[in-house]
Order: structure tokens, then sequence, then C-alpha cells
């Protein structure tokens, strides 16, 4: 067994990996169905921005897109509710 | 055969906590139900708490998500008092019992939040969301 292993992260290459089409792909693919899961009055989005790090990471979101869908959000949380469906 | 394991009833054992915990603080008269009261005039203080679903966490556990809602005629008690829900579910996580269930913790994945109902215009109404880790129970 190999003793006195070093690991050296590729910080370049992991925040490529964080903003690449893949993970763009999957994230989409969750945001949406989370989305179709809350219903009318929702939508849905992905971008790659500055997080904790300020270097960039592809982050989605499901947000409420009319008064219909803040209405709804107020009135009963659909947003947490709808939140399994991108498991 | 293998045995059935019943996720707990999120809903039931928090009511069952609140209830217990609020009792001693100056919202001990607040009703906490999953719905909301149809008296006309409501109460003062009143808590809606909703289960938001969740995920399984492993074979005998599960994160229910909780959803919170204090709703009080004052701003400052409406947050107070939602606060003080979420404080009692986290005790009751660190203790490892929610309301009589076996609870492994419980996160906070929104703070108090203040959200105005849109039909319920008498009252202010906070709301936060919390992840409870529940035993499952054989049947």
């Amino acid at each position: 067994m190999a003793a006195n292993v070093r690991l050296k992260i590729n910080q370049a290459g992991v925040r490529k990996l964080l903003q690449s089409a893949e993970v763009q792909k999957d994230l989409s693919s969750r945001v949406n169905r989370v989305r179709a899961a809350a219903g009318a009055g929702f939508e849905a989005r992905v971008a790659v921005v500055g997080g904790s790090s300020k270097l960039g990471r592809a982050m989605g979101y499901v947000s409420t897109s009319d008064a219909r869908g803040r209405r709804s959000q107020a009135k009963s949380p659909v947003l947490q509710r709808a939140l399994n469906a991108g498991k | 055969m293998a045995e059935l394991l019943m996720p707990a009833d999120p809903e039931v054992v928090s009511i069952a906590e609140l209830h217990a915990g609020l009792i001693g603080s100056r919202f001990a008269a607040a009703a906490v139900g999953t719905k909301l009261p149809t008296s006309t005039p409501k109460p003062d203080w009143f808590v809606r708490l909703t289960a938001g679903g969740g995920v399984g966490r492993d074979l005998v556990t599960d994160a229910a998500t909780l959803v919170v809602d204090g709703f009080a005629v004052r701003e400052q008690d409406a947050r107070d008092l939602t606060a003080l829900c979420v404080a009692i579910l986290e005790r009751a996580g660190r203790a490892g019992s929610l309301g009589g269930a076996t609870c492994y913790g419980v996160e906070v994945a929104g703070l108090p939040a203040n959200l105005p109902h849109p039909t319920v215009t008498t009252h202010f109404r906070f709301t936060a969301t919390v992840s409870a880790a529940l035993r499952r129970a054989t049947v």
C-alpha cells in the first residue's frame, strides 16, 4: 500500500467543471422539474454567478414569474414542496 | 418478509413539540395547527405548521421539510413567535426526541422571513423552514 500519498487539487479544473455545460445541463433539468412541480406562475433559470468564492459557478434558480405565482407562494409554501422534484 | 418501516408524521410530532414548548412562554396561548383559524376575529397569535415533503436520508431516517408560519397582530410578535418555534424544534433535535419521535437533528433551511399572508390581512406573518431528521417506526 502506498504511503505518504499527497493530493494536489487542480483548482482551475474544478472551477471549469463547476461552470461546465454538463453541470449547467444537469442543473437546468433539475430546476425545470421543480418549476413544473410548482405549477403556473414560476420560472426556472441557470446562470454562472459568483458565489462565496467570487470566481463563479453554475447555479440554478426557481422563482415566481408573475402575480399569480407570487400570490400562490405567499399563501402556501409551494416552492418548498416542489423542491423534492429536483432531487 | 422484510418489516415495514413507516415514516413518522412530521406535522403531528412537531405540533406536539410546539404545544409543549410554548408553555411558559408569553406565546403560551398561541394556537398551533396545520390550518389557519376560521374564527373571526382570529387569535392574536397562532402558528401554522405544514409538512413540505422532504427526502429519505437512509433506510430508517427521513429528512422532513417543515414550514413554520407565525402570525401575530404585532409585527415583532410574529417574528418572535416564529423564531421561538424554530428554537423549540432545534432544541428537540439536540435532545433526540421531537414530539415523541426519535429525532437525529433539526437543521434550519430558512430563518424567519417577513412574508405577509395575502388573505390574512389583520396579522403579520413570518415564515421559516426547517428540516427534521426523523427515525422511521416499525409497523
